[in-house]
């Protein structure tokens, strides 16, 4: 975060002591604010209120967090309904800053077809959502398609498979239509440079330990004249999965 | 159960470490994720503040604030 000259700091609840005890045991060196009294968190608007008054926990924010920009505009925010899963720093990293890990990439292709496929970080754990990343780059003279697509043509896509992940999605920018005359068809499509940004939710059943987490490219090549039989490109990114911390005991 | 009876004895059961059912705890999720607020909007100003970390040093938004911006997390807490 640092590196990429955003500053980032955690405010909550808990007394000095509490966040002092939790820094230690954590090797955490950002500031951990103690906002006791839930006076900025109030003023924030965002108080649970659905804790009860006089409740040991009464005081808690809905968990969340806010990008912002230097002059402290909101450029970007996220709070889940589900507090259970979060976005990690480095997902948030990739999709507000385009800052991407290096550890947690691979480049795969075929045809005249090349994609880079980067994970927002090589470490993760459970109920964590990761970003990603696809920067395609095709030959000149070729296109690859988006959708809506007629079925006797393959979409591009970038799909990961595995038990642990619980969800996935990616976002390809639209696509051009492009007018086939002898055809008769206009069909969505890319042609030179595109970026697609995804997450990947890691799921409760991923023990900690090292995985390839794998994936398949799925695309199909055309020019003007002819059309390649579609591409299956199988890829693999290498993955950690860390034990879940637990919080410091009073 | 009112709903905040509900909640004060998961927290109590989370506290002590007694067993959670899978169920009442869902419950207990749904309930505590009622009226999302999520504050300011995007594109508005987030109101300064000035709060002591874990080593007892004071800071505002701008002494927070990188060049190119910063993340600002609210958690529930460190301790649980």
């Amino acid at each position: 975060m640092t590196k990429a000259g955003l500053g980032v700091a955690a405010i909550s609840y808990d007394s000095r002591d509490t966040l002092k005890r939790f820094a230690d045991a954590q090797h955490i060196t950002y500031p951990l604010l103690s906002d006791a009294g839930s006076a900025v968190i109030r003023r924030f608007g965002i108080l649970n209120p659905n804790i009860p008054e006089g409740n040991m926990f009464y005081g808690i924010p809905f968990p969340g967090d806010y990008v912002l920009a230097p002059d402290g505009t909101v450029r970007d925010k996220h709070f889940l309904p589900n507090y259970q899963t979060r976005p990690t720093a480095s997902g948030i990293l990739m999709s507000d800053f385009d800052v991407a890990s290096d550890k947690a990439t691979v480049t795969v292709g075929a045809d005249d077809v090349q994609a880079k496929i980067s994970l927002s970080s090589a470490h993760t754990a459970q109920s964590l959502e990761l970003g990603f990343t696809v920067d395609i780059t095709i030959a000149p003279g070729w296109h690859i398609y988006g959708e809506p697509l007629p079925s006797n043509y393959v979409a591009t896509s970038v799909k990961f498979s595995g038990d642990f992940i619980a969800a996935q999605n990616l976002a390809l920018p639209p696509a051009v239509p492009m007018e086939f005359k002898s055809l008769g068809e206009t069909l969505p499509v890319y042609t030179g440079k595109v970026r697609g940004k995804g997450t990947i939710l890691i799921g409760l059943r991923a023990k900690p330990g090292d995985y390839k987490l794998a994936g398949v490219l799925k695309f199909q090549q055309c020019s003007d004249a002819v059309c390649n039989i579609p591409q299956q490109v199988p890829f693999e990114i290498p993955l950690h999965v860390d034990a879940m911390t637990p919080g410091v005991k009073k | 159960m009112s709903s905040s009876d509900l909640i004060n004895g998961i927290l109590r059961k989370m506290g002590s470490g007694e067993k959670i059912d899978p169920a009442e705890f869902q419950k207990f999720v749904d309930l505590q994720n009622q009226d999302l607020r999520t504050g300011p909007a995007t594109g508005s100003k987030v109101p300064d503040f000035a709060l002591e970390d874990q080593n007892g040093k004071r800071w505002s938004l701008p002494e927070l604030m990188g060049p190119r911006g910063m993340l600002l997390v609210f958690t529930r807490s460190a301790d649980w």
